[in-house]
């Protein structure tokens, strides 16, 4: 109970630094250094590691979008992200600059206007692969490569300042993780378990790129566990460090999820318990020495890679206040864990359809079913090799209790056959898996008891059946989750209720965040090759103060804004609470970025206002606004592309060409003299 | 036919035999500007009537093998005659136009790296705006893989030519904030609506348009343009040798 105050206080005590912190940076930003002490302990506006904080708890402290305003939640901006296949980048913000990566490059963003600063591509990028995010340490940020190298670029500038090496290309590795950054220390894992490729986490020196230790995540011989691989097995055993972990600052200990064993479905040339693979291990800061480990799937034929992020939670655990590690498992467990010692505490299915194991014993270790392990004619098996949750990062908000995660129902057909191991990143699964027809797959949003792993609540994520986002938990008493069908929703975090959603049209695959600018919080995805901003609109915030203090100034009119934008009257100020204001206020919003107040100069003139400079070449701007949204008003528009505010379409405002072009570019649309001439129906270029 | 496929296919086997040493792109460009300036333009720069055979863009005729032919043989279609030369002047003509078009550390280049090694960081400044592999200053352009990036044509323009604007993303700009403060550097985006600019404090600032009062922009480029004679004819050639081998190329071979 006391702990609880404390931490409510220490949220009091960060509030009012968010407001001394904004007040002071009113006008511009300047982005500073991160520092060790700031990453033990960020602050509100800022999302600086993988999971926010190094427990990896992903709840940000900022309550100004709440259950109360979530339902008035709009984008704030979009950035397509140049050449991306699928984002899975967690973007990373300091001081208002926002670091997103995509395999072999990093952007740096103005997190405000969504606008580049810089931009970093790897020259020559010698493969493809999945990247989730940066890590950010003083003045460097920190990018682990396709080819498995880890690379340290000027915050600043994107100058490349040092690269080590993780581990050979040629061999078959790649580095897809977030690295993770402590003090005066980078750690970076490695990818290729399912080419038999051995694993380990890797220690770099922040200034000079050193390696200043290796844990190998498969022992070898005369190191205690080697004994758990039959014969030489263990040389081709896989135990991959593909995501990021999680880090006790007090006891000093890294927690890192390991993956599945090799070959993956073939369980005969590895006997034994195969460790550390499908375990979480954590590993001394200092020198990479393993303190302990345990083990979620021994000796696993199933590829269900136990590198889902550890949170760490301090709670009272049967009375007693417990430093407790939680971990749900793509096995379909969860697990409770004591984090110093690495005690099995407690373990329960976060699934229904589950039935490889009827259970877990004392220490934890799963009670096996028989007759679900892969065969030539492939077998039943719940979960499937997709796992009941996989690299979607999971979420813990100290107000509720609540552990959030996604999670994935379903099951599958297992297979196996003989294959030998060929080095050089050949896959050595020893075949594969099936999506079950009976039991077809279905992803969830599930709120879990912190210690006992019971269900509070859950959202079905209708027509979802592949992964799509973890979650993000805000003091705002929200939970935000993503899904493949391109939604991102925002949740009651105590009773699961949807209260917003947008459609973002892409898969949302990583994670998303939170963070404030001057005060103003946004919420953020990647989805697709986009990463979406999202925030509350000025004349929303403005409401609220309307309604709480009447007597406080009013902002800069955005009303005249939208004004000068038209070229003739629209409902002004306060015409967000009109039946016809919705759209004035996304107009605005659309329009000018939910950040900027346009310029005063610009209130004068309304035909500099759209004055965007020469059309494109052989392109008339009257000819795009004709291809906007209108089409019946393509004669009585004015020159400015905007459509006069009388008549049953006074709010009808077609964009600035600039800003919405009309037309894919390949669809070319021919032009005469600048108007637009007609294609025969089945030449239209939609 | 039949024949002329056979002809063609063995003479595009043929192989330069004079090598790409500095005396053969000297003699290559001798030849150039005596037979080819018609056409191309003095030094290949741009022609009437032929395509500026030294710019960096992209041409049909890239393999060694294919420019040879099209100097002894002309380009059937076009305005490009035989050229009716020798061989041996046929590659000269054909090295030196490769030595143009190629990034800077595919060319020899005359000079000490070591000494320009200390112009760059010494005498010339460079390092002041300049970053080499993490070491240097922000306000200018990374030049780490500039070897790799840059034909020694374009090095040596950046080094003695103004430019008529200053590139995109590195815009001396002056900042006045509504708060009072003044804040100079090189504006790296802007639009309507904010503005990203690194300062010479060496940080990034962000703006929305609201918050600033005023900015003042620089028409010219910080980047000096008469290297060619703030140093002496050696430095700069050290100076060259150095920027021309600067690249990220096998870096880790290890």
């Amino acid at each position: 109970m006391r702990s609880e105050m404390s931490k409510d206080t220490s949220g009091l005590v960060r509030a009012l630094r968010l407001l001394i912190v904004t007040g002071m940076l009113s006008v511009g930003l300047s982005a500073g250094e991160v520092t060790y002490e700031q990453l033990l302990d960020p602050p509100p506006e800022n999302w600086l590691t993988y999971g926010r904080t190094y427990d990896s708890q992903r709840h940000s402290p900022l309550d100004q979008v709440n259950k109360e305003n979530v339902g008035q939640l709009a984008p704030a901006w979009i950035f397509p992200m140049p050449g991306a296949r699928r984002l899975e980048s967690v973007p990373i913000v300091v001081d208002g600059v926002m670091y997103v990566s995509q395999p072999n490059e990093v952007y740096a963003l103005d997190a405000r206007a969504g606008r580049r600063i810089w931009s970093w591509r790897r020259e020559p990028a010698r493969q493809r692969g999945n990247n989730r995010g940066v890590a950010v340490l003083g003045n460097l940020v920190y990018v682990s490569t396709p080819d498995a190298h880890l690379v340290a670029l000027d915050a600043r500038t994107g100058s490349m300042v040092w690269e080590s090496k993780i581990a050979s290309a040629e061999d078959g590795y790649s580095s897809p993780a977030a690295p993770f950054a402590i003090d005066g220390k980078i750690i970076a894992g490695t990818a290729g378990g399912d080419n038999g490729l051995n694993g380990w986490l890797d220690a770099f020196d922040v200034t000079t790129g050193e390696r200043l230790w290796r844990f190998h995540t498969i022992p070898r011989p005369g190191e205690p566990g080697n004994e758990s691989w039959a014969g030489d097995s263990w040389k081709t055993g896989g135990g991959a460090t593909w995501l990021s972990g999680s880090f006790d600052p007090e006891l000093n200990l890294l927690y890192w999820g390991i993956g599945n064993p090799a070959p993956d479905f073939d369980g005969e040339p590895r006997r034994g318990d195969n460790l550390y693979t499908e375990s979480v291990v954590a590993v001394d800061a200092d020198n990479g020495k393993l303190r302990w480990h345990f083990q979620f799937t021994p000796h696993d034929l199933h590829d269900w890679d136990s590198v889902e992020i550890p949170i760490l939670v301090d709670a009272p655990y049967e009375g007693k206040m417990r430093k407790l590690m939680v971990h749900a498992d793509r096995n379909g467990f969860y697990y409770v864990l004591d984090r110093a010692t690495g005690e099995f505490l407690h373990g329960t299915p976060f699934i229904d359809k589950l039935n490889w194991a009827t259970g877990l014993t004392e220490k934890g270790r799963p009670i096996r079913v028989p007759g679900v392990e892969p065969t030539l004619q492939g077998n039943f098996v719940c979960p499937s090799t997709s796992g009941a949750t996989n690299w979607m990062s999971p979420a813990y908000n100290p107000a509720t209790g609540m552990f959030y995660l996604a999670a994935k129902e379903g099951c599958g057909v297992s297979y196996k056959a003989k294959q030998e191991f060929r080095p050089g990143g050949f896959n050595y699964a020893a075949t594969g898996y099936t999506e079950s027809q009976e039991f077809p797959w279905q992803m969830f949003v599930r709120a879990l008891n912190l210690t006992t792993g019971e269900r509070k609540w859950e959202h079905k994520q209708v027509n979802s059946r592949a992964y799509g986002a973890g979650v993000v938990s805000t003091a705002g008493g929200l939970i935000f989750a993503g899904d493949d069908q391109g939604f991102f929703t925002a949740l009651d975090a105590e009773s699961g209720e949807p209260l917003w959603h947008f459609n973002t049209g892409t898969r949302i695959s990583a994670s998303p965040i939170s963070y404030a600018v001057n005060g103003r919080q946004y919420l953020a995805v990647s989805s697709g090759v986009n990463v979406v901003a999202f925030a509350l609109p000025p004349a929303a915030k403005t409401a609220m103060k309307a309604t709480k203090t009447a007597a406080s100034p009013a902002p800069p009119s955005r009303g005249t804004a939208c004004c000068a934008r038209s070229s003739g009257p629209l409902p002004s100020e306060g015409a967000g609470t009109r039946s016809d204001g919705v759209f004035t206020q996304a107009f605005q919003l659309w329009a000018t970025g939910p950040t900027d107040v346009p310029n005063a100069d610009l209130k004068h003139d309304s035909k500099k206002q759209v004055d965007y400079g020469p059309t494109p070449q052989g392109r008339s701007r009257d000819c795009q606004g004709a291809g906007l949204r209108a089409p019946t008003h393509r004669d009585s528009r004015n020159s400015l592309g905007h459509s006069p505010s009388s008549g049953p379409q006074a709010n009808f405002i077609p964009f600035p060409s600039r800003l919405q072009p009309a037309f894919p570019r390949s669809g070319r649309r021919p032009v005469v003299h600048g108007r637009c001439m007609d294609f025969p129906q089945e030449r239209r270029p939609f | 036919m039949v024949l002329l496929l056979a002809l063609s296919t063995s003479a595009l086997g043929a192989d330069n035999p004079l090598g790409s040493g500095p005396e053969v792109i000297a003699e290559g460009h001798a030849l150039f500007n005596k037979l080819c300036t018609v056409c191309h333009g003095v030094d290949g720069v741009a022609g009437d009537r032929g395509p500026a055979m030294a710019a960096s863009r992209r041409y049909l005729r890239r393999t060694d093998e294919e420019l040879f032919h099209a100097i002894q043989d002309g380009i059937p279609g076009s305005q490009m005659p035989p050229m009716g030369i020798s061989e041996d002047d046929a590659w000269k003509i054909v090295v030196w136009i490769r030595s143009e078009r190629a990034k800077a550390i595919d060319v020899h280049v005359e000079g000490d790296r070591q000494q320009g090694s200390e112009v760059f960081w010494g005498k010339a400044d460079c390092g002041r705006c300049h970053v080499v592999r993490g070491r240097g200053g922000l306000l200018g352009p990374d030049l780490t893989n500039l070897g790799a990036r840059m034909s020694l044509k374009q090095i040596r323009e950046a080094l003695t030519v103004e430019k008529p604007h200053p590139p995109f993303g590195f815009r001396p700009v002056t900042v006045k904030t509504k708060d009072g403060r003044t804040i100079s550097g090189v504006s790296k985006n802007e639009h309507n609506f904010s503005l990203q600019m690194i300062g010479h404090d060496d940080r990034l600032h962000l703006f929305a348009r609201d918050e600033i009062d005023e900015i003042t922009y620089a028409d010219k480029s910080l980047m000096p343009t008469d290297y060619n004679e703030r140093l002496s004819a050696a430095e700069y050639q050290n100076l060259m040798a150095f920027l021309s081998r600067l690249s990220l190329r096998g870096r880790d071979s290890e």
